[in-house]
């Protein structure tokens, strides 16, 4: 088991004393502290390591990084198990289990592989015109192709870990720690701005990690781990290890992902596996480097193709061998040093193949000194073997770069590819920045800057290292000044040279006749072909934006990383256009997933939605009360005795009020302080009806209207003082109604000198209903309660039992009744006098839903009658409209639509049956067998079983209502099926006198 | 559905370090908190308001100002909070002022500890560093969700004031972005 | 994510505002505005590209409205003021 053939007997940034076990598809390997997934299974010499999208060809690996393609992996089981995952960005730990995707029953035999042969019926555009008809179909053809492409599986159990979010601002952030990005955090960072350094990897260095570069003399890695060092000891610099800078948004803000326990089996002590933060940085360097390209021939996508950069770098970091054996194809200079490395390493490297035609002296002298035979102004035209690459075919080119002459075949396992670097410009993009298109580098490279930020190094075309220590100790120095710091460059240390990036350019090398029907991959994730681009080109989607959505060009985890400029210059080739003219797709964020746990953070579960809660919560909550989310609040729904459901204690409960009396927790109203000289002259603007004779001491029911003239919500107005009000709003309209009248004072009647105050929180109110209410409050106060003290309408400041409150005659059931308001901490004092005061009368606490019932047999509206589309008039406010004084909405209310007789007004419904309760929602119609459409008249609001009616019934809004009592229609529910033979009544089904209330 | 009861448990929850809990909460009891608002520009407001806290009424942008045992926070242009150990009278600032007593529709919660800016921070958008945010400095701004007041009372002491029905909720979310630090819900 | 620069509190981030609409909406007066006033008051909207006024409630912050000059291309914001400012052009 400890056997790692492909493992070099020392070197590399492993902990070989620190031997690892992991699982890849059941079999078990070892590899060692400092592997990814992807280094330690290249050691073991697995090489099949995954199956296409789309044909379910075989593929290993053919990168190091985010630029990975092929490898995704299952990672994990049970709860923690994730899609997905390229293997390249999984560091090992101890106990790892990673499956591969797309195959059944295994990688190597696998079913699906016969979409290749058949690969004729999967050309781009595919799935548009096969599954699009009939549309119906659709739902089963995604099932099936969802199947058969595979991808990974999501976990079907919740989610054990935790997430975090974390709010920052900093004067300079680096996104990027590679040598451009150390260094500008050294010279930003000595200039004592606050600077945060993040680098997606487990640890800084990025190029230098896997290359032999050299600076001030010792290996690129140890100037890091110095750098590093040196940085840490700043304090106004934070370092950011295992962090992608995943998307930059407006006003520099910039969205990192920190990756804080994907290296563990588990995250340790409570840490969240994940922690997203949220950077506003004064200024931003980006120092993202650059991902190099891949060649695109036939069968370029055989296990053993990769990036040379790949293979080198798991040589050099992790002294593992991608094969024995190696072809280099190259259209660059800086493949030699690679094979050199490579060569180093032990890996027999047959030739380099390079598609230029004269190579200059530094890179001819590195070939030499490694003794590596160069065939120049040749390429590779064709890959072949099938689990694993076994040879190449190698041909001259012409000076049009067409393979002439005669074919050569070179054995080999691993073919390595160098086809120029591309910028990862991702960011920038992000940030708005403009791309322009650099010739020499055939790059896109940032143009014009759109936010305050600045690239330096590899990801603005500065490939060389010396060029990168240098840009980046600038851009710092100059992002530290941007943001008001004076500094200058760090000194740039000498570091040892390396190879000018200037690719000669074939975008997709011609096949020759004989190997016909090899696959040109461009897009090795998403297999999409050279081929493919051209049907694209010639079923006339030329734009990028098109070539993208028809071919899936540049989809996927990987994001076109690799694929995108190789595929645009092929649409350019064929639009015989340069490749300015065709563009770039847009990049967006993130740059690399991120896990929606990480989105959500700690607003999941039941923290989506804040949650609040009464004084009396607790002893709701005591005596097994369900409660009802309303707005942000729960409230107490009823208290079932033993046996009894819900539905029967609302029953109990609602005929209790009516007969005897009853309290209930109504602290959730919206309560509005409202004060000021001008106190009186803003109400009467935002309510229908005038308040100007509203004496000190006394309430009005009041409605107050939207600007387009429909009814925005109701209350009670209560004058405290001369210049002071207060105003109770439904519990769930009470946010919105308080911006509305902060809106209007500050904006449109900055003249008028009141203060608002949401008072909600600081009264919490208790409602005593039924004919006995009065007799119960007379016991625990010495104030006088006669009707001529206390009249219905009227207030009083009083003491129960010790505690002052605000005491207001006012009913929502309809029976006599007082709201009565006071501090917080006095409610449970309060509450217990009256169920103690009242037990003669056998008073009960009774909850949402049996208000709820008396409300509805009463005729009041709520949330379901004030539903934004209803008029004051139609409401039954009509008598309360104010013809003498000027408000909101009264104009606009006046039109002829809202004004017809035929509008939506509230009725009362009882079932003609006297049984059957009306479905919720129902619509009432005519006749339910008619022709459809049938004509809507109106909808059901509100229902319920009335205990005190003995029979169902429910509120609704019919068109022209109130004219229409006595009249039978049907309730019919779309949703149930059910219809309910219905009368129109009366909406105040019990005491349309109102002699109870005023009792 | 929350949990109501489990987090406002006294105990320690969450990662356990040699040095003890990062953060600890405890409530502030008995506290007297009038919300105040007055036009500066009118002479009479600030002259009756210094009378009777006997400090002038901060002016700046999340200014703090400590005297007599009166706290007061500008919360607001004309709108102040004050906080004492002692009641206040609410008619004592003149009848220019609009004074409600709102000590009882908030939680006062005390934060304390080495790691209470970084629990802070998971929630609150505004720069919490101490360069930017120390002694003297208080903000209306957001915790998670929620519209709280921050007040930063010493470098790793911050008082939390909260609308009174989200106090349960408000312990709850303490408790889950506390966990890695470790957090101690200390006795009433 | 906009940073709004609140005249009373600083700048705060996007999630401590509410979006309240067009500064440049004229409320009729309420004693004389006529129904054809108040159509175009409710209803109608300018969607300029380019510089914008919009008004945002500081919700979790000072609760005050505030009028915000806003480039709708690029999110730039030019300057901010109370609801009756009249703000800066940018140009300079
Ligand atoms: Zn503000």
């Amino acid at each position: 088991m400890n056997h790692q053939p492909f493992r070099k007997p020392t070197g590399g940034n492993i902990d070989r004393s620190q031997p690892l076990t992991f699982t890849f598809d059941g079999k078990v390997y070892q590899g060692y502290s400092g592997d990814t997934l992807a280094s330690a299974l290249m050691a073991n010499g697995v090489k099949l390591l995954a199956r296409s999208f789309k044909y379910h060809r075989p593929r290993g690996l053919t990168g190091y990084g985010v630029e990975e393609s092929n490898v995704l992996v299952q990672l994990r089981t049970g709860a923690r198990s994730e899609p997905n995952i390229p293997a390249t960005q999984v560091e090992l730990y101890e106990g790892l289990v990673a499956e591969s995707q797309n195959r059944w029953p295994s990688l190597h035999f696998d079913i699906g592989a016969v979409n290749s042969k058949l690969s004729g019926l999967f050309p781009s555009g595919f799935y548009y015109k096969t599954f699009m008809w009939p549309a119906k179909f659709w739902p089963f053809y995604e099932h099936a192709i969802r199947h058969i492409a595979g991808m990974g599986k999501s976990p079907t159990l919740e989610d054990p870990d935790s997430y975090a979010h974390n709010y920052r601002h900093c004067d300079v952030l680096i996104a990027g720690g590679g040598p451009a990005g150390l260094m500008a955090a050294l010279s930003a960072g000595q200039s004592g701005a606050r600077v945060i350094l993040c680098d997606e990897n487990a640890d800084f260095g990025g190029m230098l990690r896997g290359r032999r570069d050299t600076i001030r003399g010792k290996p690129g890695p140890e100037w890091v781990a110095d750098t590093a060092a040196r940085l840490a000891a700043m304090k106004n610099v934070r370092l950011l290890r295992r962090t992608t800078a995943a998307g930059y948004y407006d006003h520099n803000l910039i969205v990192l992902d920190e990756r804080v326990a994907d290296h563990k089996a588990t995250p340790e002590n409570h840490e969240p596996r994940h922690r997203i933060w949220h950077v506003r940085a004064k200024e931003v360097v980006l120092a993202t480097g650059s991902i190099e390209r891949p060649l695109v021939f036939a069968d370029n996508d055989r296990p053993g193709v990769m990036l040379t950069s790949a293979a080198q770098a798991y040589a050099n970091a992790h002294g593992a061998l991608a094969g024995r054996r190696a072809v280099i194809f190259t259209n660059n200079a800086s493949a030699y040093a690679a094979a050199a490395d490579l060569k180093a390493a032990g890996i027999e490297v047959q030739a380099i193949v390079d598609l230029r035609d004269s190579l200059e002296a530094p890179e001819l002298k590195i070939a030499a000194n490694a003794n590596i035979g160069v065939l120049n102004r040749h390429v590779v035209v064709a890959a072949h073997g099938a689990k694993s690459v076994h040879s190449v075919t190698v041909m001259p080119v012409d000076s049009n770069t067409t393979p002439v002459g005669e074919a050569q075949e070179i054995l080999c396992d691993v073919v390595c590819l160098s086809g120029g670097w591309t910028p990862s410009v991702h960011l920038f993009s992000q940030s708005r920045g403009k791309l322009c298109y650099d010739e020499t580098l055939s790059a896109f490279v940032p143009d014009k800057s759109f936010q305050r930020e600045r690239s330096a190094g590899a990801c603005q075309g500065a490939f060389q290292l010396d060029a990168c220590l240098h840009e980046g100790a600038k851009a710092g120095a100059q992002a530290a000044v941007a943001a008001g710091f004076a500094t200058t460059a760090a000194d740039v240390p000498r570091c040892s040279a390396d190879a000018v990036v200037k690719p000669r350019l074939l975008w997709a090398i011609p096949a020759p006749d004989h190997l016909h029907g090899g696959k040109q991959f461009v897009d090795l994730q998403n297999d999409v072909t050279a081929a493919d681009v051209g049907l694209a080109y010639q079923e006339g989607y030329h734009s990028v934006e098109h070539l993208k959505r028809y071919t899936t060009l540049g989809m996927g985890t990987d994001q076109g990383r690799t694929s995108n400029v190789n595929g645009l210059a092929i649409m350019a080739g064929h639009r015989a256009e340069a490749i300015t003219a065709v563009g770039t797709t847009t990049f967006r964020q993130p740059f690399t997933p991120i896990p929606m746990g990480a989105v959500a953070g700690l607003n999941a579960h039941d923290h989506v939605a804040p949650v609040r809660t009464t004084p009396l919560h607790h002893w709701h909550e005591s005596l097994g009360s369900p409660f009802a989310p309303t707005g942000q609040w729960l409230r107490a729904q009823g208290y079932p005795k033993d046996g009894e459901t819900l539905e029967q204690a609302t029953m109990r409960e609602a005929k209790h009020v009516r007969e005897k009396v009853g309290i209930v927790d109504v602290s959730t109203l919206g309560k509005i302080d409202v004060q000021g000289p001008d106190a009186l002259e803003f109400l009467n603007r935002v309510y229908i009806n005038s308040f100007s004779n509203l004496a000190v001491g006394k309430c009005r029911y009041g409605v107050m209207l939207r600007e387009d003239g429909l009814v925005d919500d109701d209350g009670v107005v209560t004058r405290l003082a001369e210049n002071r009000y207060m105003i109770t709003t439904t519990t769930t309209h009470a946010s919105a109604v308080m911006n509305r009248l902060e809106y209007l004072l500050d904006v449109d009647w900055p003249s008028l000198n009141v203060h608002l105050l949401s008072v909600t929180d600081d009264w919490s109110g208790i409602a005593i209903a039924g004919p006995h209410s009065r007799t119960v409050l007379t016991k625990v106060t010495s104030a006088d309660l006669s009707n001529s003290a206390v009249p219905f309408m009227g207030y009083a400041e009083i003491d129960i039992d010790g505690v002052p409150v605000r005491l207001f005659r006012i009913s929502f059931s309809g029976e006599l009744a007082y709201e009565i308001n006071m501090a917080p901490n006095a409610t449970r004092t309060v509450w217990d006098a009256l169920l103690k005061a009242g037990a003669n009368q056998e008073i009960i606490p009774y909850g949402l839903e049996a208000m709820n019932v008396l409300r509805i047999e009463k005729g009041h509206v709520v949330g379901g009658e004030l539903n934004g589309r209803t008029t004051a008039d139609g409401l039954g406010f009509g008598k309360m409209i104010s013809t003498k004084k000027a408000f909101v909405g009264k104009v606009p209310a006046r039109r002829a639509g809202l004004t017809r007789d035929d509008i939506h007004q509230l009725v009362g419904l009882v079932p003609t049956d006297e049984k059957t309760r009306i479905p919720r929602g129902a619509q009432l119609i005519a006749d339910p067998k008619a022709t459809k459409p049938v004509a809507m008249q109106g909808e059901v609001t509100s229902q319920c079983m009335s205990p005190n009616l003995g029979h169902p019934i429910a509120l609704a809004l019919l068109n022209g209502g109130r004219a229409r009592h006595g009249e039978t229609l049907k309730a019919h529910s779309p949703i149930t099926g059910q219809t309910v033979t219905v009368t129109v009544t009366n909406p105040i089904f019990i005491d349309p006198q109102g002699e109870r209330l005023r009792g | 559905m929350v949990d109501l009861t489990l987090s406002l448990a006294p105990g320690t929850y969450g990662a356990e370090n040699r040095e003890g809990p990062g953060v600890t909460v405890s409530q502030r009891h008995g506290l007297h908190i009038l919300h105040l608002a007055g036009d500066l520009s009118d002479t009479d407001f600030p002259t009756a308001a210094r009378h009777a806290l006997g400090l002038p009424l901060p002016q700046l942008a999340g200014e703090t100002r400590d005297g007599h045992g009166v706290r007061v926070l500008w919360l607001a242009p004309n709108r102040w909070l004050v906080v004492s150990g002692h009641k206040l009278e609410t008619d004592a600032f003149g009848e220019k002022a609009s004074v409600n007593d709102v000590g009882q529709g908030r939680s006062v919660l005390r934060l304390s500890g080495r790691s209470v800016r970084d629990l802070l921070c998971k929630g609150c958008p505004i720069d919490l560093d101490p360069q930017s945010f120390s002694a003297g400095h208080a903000a209306a701004t957001l915790l998670g969700h929620l519209n709280v007041v921050i007040d930063c009372i010493a470098d790793d002491v911050f008082d939390l004031y909260v609308t009174r029905s989200f106090d349960h909720f408000i312990h709850d979310w303490l408790v889950r972005a506390g966990k890695e630090f470790g957090v101690r819900i200390s006795a009433a | 994510m906009l940073e709004i620069n609140c005249p009373y509190c600083g700048k705060r981030a996007q999630k401590e505002f509410t979006y309240a609409g067009d500064a440049g909406a004229e409320r009729p007066n309420l004693e004389t505005g006529t129904n054809q006033d108040w159509f175009e008051f409710v209803y109608l909207r300018n969607n300029p590209r380019g510089l914008h006024d919009e008004l945002w409630h500081h919700s979790a912050g000072c609760r005050r409205l505030i009028k915000v000059r806003r480039d709708v291309v690029t999110h730039e914001i030019i300057d901010t003021g109370a609801p009756s400012d009249s703000l800066s052009t940018g140009a300079s």
